[in-house]
């Protein structure tokens, strides 16, 4: 369950920003979540509904955008998609598959006022 | 398309409605704007674009960037001190404590050796490593499923460190969530026993394609289990084709003279650059 700590981070981003772009609250934390991470989106929304109580982003939605996974194939000399870190390359069907994207948890943007 | 967010695209949005705190609903942005006239609400997709001090601050933040800045911070300190520092992962038993105390004894006597233990309770662990007479500070992280870089920090802080030595870091047993948190270590070390099965990497990609080193432990067991050393390799290299692998018997002394090997290369071998 370490989509808690991931809702943590975000939280103390927002947090961070609430001084320095003074704002008072959230309304929506637009997060990107690569298809090729960690996280189990159900986990991180769970979380985030219950981390977010008593933070700037109490009444905030959260949007989650899904980045797809992307790998450069040495074979086909070319950037593939894969679903799942374990896909071998749609092209060739080769492995040793070298991770472009969609590993990454980004915080995209943040609706505020 | 929306203005604001620009979320037409042909992307799936889950969204979390606010005053349904961890509830699920997606919502399909294909080509049409759903989001209805300015200042309305649809769904909880709520932008209140009408309301004038509303405004969206672009961050495009690593949400890991915390985790990482600790790390980095736990790199410097043990460049400055010349002390190399191993994540062991691997699910719970594993057999990490006891390769970890079968290595030490021989290791200390040539090495500086440290250990940092991390388990979500009691000092079990870190008994049976001080019991080998090395430092070792015992993380128990309560709840939480793995260790991050600000409590291996943390606990730096309490240890003796001598310069040239060699810190293993123990993480807590899970193959899940460890993955992604950087601790500052020279290399990520996974153990997998044979008793789990050889489709491990498979199933757990994550924490494999992120490890230097594979090591096969309990391998005294192969003739009672089904576990395909070389599948296990394939599967491994499939995730992260450089990856090395060592099979080693704790109880046997089985490829612990290759272990002992690939620690003296680590620590020999080229550091971080700051």
């Amino acid at each position: 369950m370490h989509e808690l700590s991931l809702i943590g981070s975000v939280l103390n981003l927002v947090l961070e920003r609430s001084v320095t772009d003074h704002f008072e609250r959230v309304n929506r934390v637009c997060l990107g979540v690569g298809e090729l991470s960690n996280v189990e989106i159900e986990a991180l929304v769970f979380c985030f509904g219950i981390a977010k109580r008593g933070s700037p982003a109490h009444n905030a939605a959260l949007v989650i955008k899904s980045i797809p996974g992307k790998a450069w194939c040495q074979t086909c000399q070319k950037i593939v998609h894969i679903a799942v870190r374990s896909d071998a390359c749609p092209s060739c069907d080769g492995w040793g598959l070298s991770v472009t994207d969609g590993d990454q948890i980004t915080l995209i943007e943040i609706e505020v006022e | 398309m929306c203005a604001t967010c620009g979320c037409s695209g042909p992307v799936v949005e889950i969204v979390s409605q606010p005053d349904r705190a961890g509830s699920l609903e997606a919502e399909y942005h294909g080509g049409k704007d759903q989001h209805g006239p300015t200042g309305t609400e649809v769904g909880s997709h709520s932008h209140f674009h009408d309301r004038e001090n509303v405004r969206v601050l672009k961050l495009a933040a690593d949400v890991l960037s915390e985790n990482r800045k600790y790390a980095e911070r736990n790199r410097r300190y043990l460049h400055e001190r010349r002390v190399r520092m191993l994540n062991l992962v691997s699910s719970p038993g594993a057999g990490k404590t006891t390769l970890l105390t079968e290595t030490i004894g021989e290791l200390k006597n040539y090495v500086a050796v440290a250990v940092i233990e991390g388990d979500q309770q009691t000092r079990r662990d870190s008994d049976r490593i001080a019991a080998t007479g090395v430092p070792v500070a015992q993380i128990n992280t309560g709840k939480a499923c793995h260790l991050d870089a600000k409590m291996v920090g943390q606990a730096l802080e309490t240890l003796t460190l001598e310069e040239g030595g060699i810190l293993f870091v123990e993480n807590v047993g899970n193959l899940v969530c460890p993955a992604d948190f950087d601790l500052g270590e020279g290399k990520r070390v996974v153990m997998l026993s044979v008793t789990e099965g050889d489709d491990k990497p498979l199933k757990y990609p994550n924490i494999f394609a992120s490890s230097d080193l594979m090591i096969v432990t309990k391998i005294d067991l192969l003739p009672y289990v089904d576990f395909d050393s070389d599948a296990c390799t394939q599967y491994a290299r499939r995730l992260k084709p450089s990856i090395e692998v060592i099979r080693t018997s704790a109880k046997t002394g089985d490829g612990i003279r290759h272990w002992h090997n690939w620690l003296s290369g680590f620590r020999e071998g080229p550091g971080e650059n700051f």
